[in-house]
């Protein structure tokens, strides 16, 4: 189980800086085979919890004897966002897009209408790790349910300086797979992390920086902000 | 050794820095202490090993528990890779053999094997008089190694002196105790008998005595069954001493006496008859009937908390009073000076060979010696 002070995917923040929470249940089989689900859940713009959305993942990975170990498998999203009217979802009205019956405020006497957004996509991914090196790359038919073909390529370093210390780095570029690209930005979309997390028995606490590329399509209309730091914290049962 | 499954993805895991680091870990730890808490044991210590991919976790296992049992068991888990004893392991740089910063430049470390010697005898509990200047009994190398200690010096001062701490210390320095050096007979047990003193207000202050002084400690000695006497002095021969010498001699104690290169005949006592002369390795031509012992940049013991390189026929008598301590205690000695055994060319003490009582018939004393000692060992 993960507290974190803002829900982010891939640099972009899908919270209007909130913190969410996340629990994730998973098996590991000796074979290599993996599954899980982790579900996210989170304050919205009302001050409420409310779920924020799932990713079921399946998966393989194996330890080559040269140490070099790969992975392969695919994951199913669904991510749901509340937004003000005023706010757009992606450039595009959104395909999934349902508007919510008005959510009472907390001032009596008035209503603010929230457009609750739902974005499902999945993924296929593959990756391989040496030592404390990964890479992977992930391919999606409909990123965000935007009928846009993706690839995301995420290289992520780790470092243990001292015992229980762990220090790593993070670069990722997502980019249309088919040649399309986003009007009025950047093609690629980078995005940037680094980060330290100190290790506990039963769990960690987690530091990171976040960053992305300033020309950048940004999917949910939140006040969003490049650069940011997350606080974490697990808990592993 | 609990085998590292193999990173894979997890969501989120951008901003946790790998792939199922922490989680990966947690679930180890959780399984390595359910191994151990079923088997009544406790993880004491744990260490990732990526490059073997496993997780080492160290359990102690209670003294009811069978270790083999606990190996055996743990190792059929299907998440342990494998699993072992704690093994111990050695150094195999030279244990030094004593813990005396001084004693590897000690020339008794290595022209007597002193270390070899002591394995055969220490010169435990024999008495050994020496008369000289004021010893410094509170000297961090001969704490507790003084047995007795007599001032016979008319009118002066019992401060320590340089001269008589010195042939102390090379006598009976205290062995393994972290300072200075290590004594030839470290067991002896030391009369130290001051009949000399040292003259402060000369240049050089040397170590004078008068044979009242000296007449008063052999008595003394004597009287108290010393076995070995140590005269690390030289002078002119004198009818007082050279009775008590006989006297001493009758009895069979070694009176071993400093040789004065510069006196014809070595001076007295050592050319008095019976007395063994010792002289200090030195170049130069063989002195008949004079044996040759280090004597040349000895390290040893001087007063308050000092050390110092010392060099003269003084120090070399010392030696051989040692050696002869050594000796005395391994076996009841036969005459005095025959019993040294000599190396030829130059004299030189053979302190292997005088202590196996082997003369020399090819091949080191030390050589025999480490025979004797390895068939001490196999037995």
């Amino acid at each position: 189980m993960t507290l974190e002070s803002q829900y982010r995917l891939r640099g972009i923040a899908l919270t209007n800086d909130e913190p969410d929470a996340r629990i994730e249940f998973s098996y590991d089989h000796p074979s290599g085979a993996y599954a899980g689900v982790s579900l996210i859940g989170g304050e919205t713009v009302h001050d409420e919890f409310r779920g924020l959305g799932l990713a079921a993942f399946l998966g393989f990975a194996e330890k080559t004897a040269s140490g070099v170990s790969w992975d392969l498998g695919a994951t199913i999203s669904e991510i749901n966002l509340y937004l003000h009217p005023s706010l757009s979802f992606m450039a595009d009205p959104p395909q999934h897009a349902a508007q919510t019956p008005p959510y009472p405020e907390s001032q009596p006497g008035s209503v603010m209408d929230v457009v609750h957004y739902r974005a499902d996509y999945s993924e296929v991914y593959g990756g391989v790790s040496w030592r404390e090196t990964s890479v992977y790359l992930y391919a999606s038919p409909d990123y965000l349910g935007e009928s846009l073909r993706t690839v995301y390529l995420d290289v992520t370093q780790s470092f243990r300086p001292i015992a229980h210390v762990r220090l790593y780095g993070h670069a990722g570029v997502l980019t249309p797979f088919d040649g399309s690209g986003l009007s009025g930005n950047d093609r690629e979309c980078y995005d940037f992390g680094a980060g330290t997390a100190y290790e506990f028995h039963h769990g960690e606490i987690r530091l990171a920086w976040s960053d992305i590329s300033p020309q950048v399509q940004y999917p949910a209309g939140y006040a969003q902000k490049r650069s940011v730091i997350i606080v974490s914290v697990a808990a592993f049962f | 050794m609990l085998r590292l499954r193999p990173p894979h993805f997890r969501p989120g895991s951008g901003y946790g820095g790998g792939y199922g680091d922490g989680e990966d870990r947690s679930a180890l730890w959780r399984t390595a202490r359910r191994l151990a808490a079923e088997r009544g044991a406790s993880i004491v210590d744990e260490w990732p090993m990526p490059l073997l991919g496993v997780d080492c976790y160290v359990m102690a296992v209670p003294p009811s528990q069978s270790l083999e049992a606990v190996v055996a068991q743990v190792s059929r888990n299907p998440a342990v890779s494998w699993a072992e004893p704690m093994h111990l392991y050695r150094g195999k740089g030279a244990e030094p053999i004593y813990h005396d910063p001084l004693y590897p430049v000690q020339p008794a470390a290595r022209e007597w094997r002193l270390a070899e010697l002591h394995r055969i005898s220490t010169g435990r509990n024999v008495r050994i008089a020496i008369i000289d200047s004021m010893v410094d009994k509170s000297q961090p190398d001969l704490a507790g190694q003084i047995d007795t200690i007599r001032n016979f010096v008319t009118g002066a001062s019992s401060v320590p002196e340089d001269h008589g701490t010195a042939v102390a210390g090379i006598i009976v320095a205290r062995p393994n105790n972290g300072v200075g050096i290590v004594g030839i007979a470290p067991q002896a047990r030391l009369m130290a008998l001051r009949a000399c003193w040292q003259e402060r207000d000369e240049p050089g202050m040397p170590t004078l005595c008068d044979d009242l002084s000296l007449a008063k400690a052999l008595q003394y000695a004597m009287e108290h069954d010393a076995q070995i006497i140590n005269l690390s002095l030289s002078g002119p021969a004198d009818l007082l001493l050279s009775r008590l010498i006989d006297i001493a001699l009758s009895r069979d104690i070694a009176v071993v006496a400093a040789y004065d290169r510069g006196t014809d005949g070595g001076g007295f006592p050592a050319s008095y008859k019976g007395v063994i002369a010792v002289v200090d390795e030195a170049p130069g031509p063989m002195i008949p009937g004079v044996a040759a012992a280090p004597g040349r940049d000895v390290p040893t013991t001087e007063p308050g908390q000092r050390w110092d390189v010392v060099n003269g026929s003084s120090y070399a008598a010392a030696h051989v009073s040692g050696l002869l301590a050594l000796l005395r205690q391994r076996t009841a000695l036969p005459h005095p000076a025959e019993a040294l055994v000599l190396a030829h060319p130059d004299n030189a003490v053979d302190a292997c060979a005088t202590l196996l009582q082997r003369p020399k018939a090819g091949g080191s004393g030390c050589a025999q010696l480490h025979e004797v000692l390895l068939s001490i060992a196999n037995e």
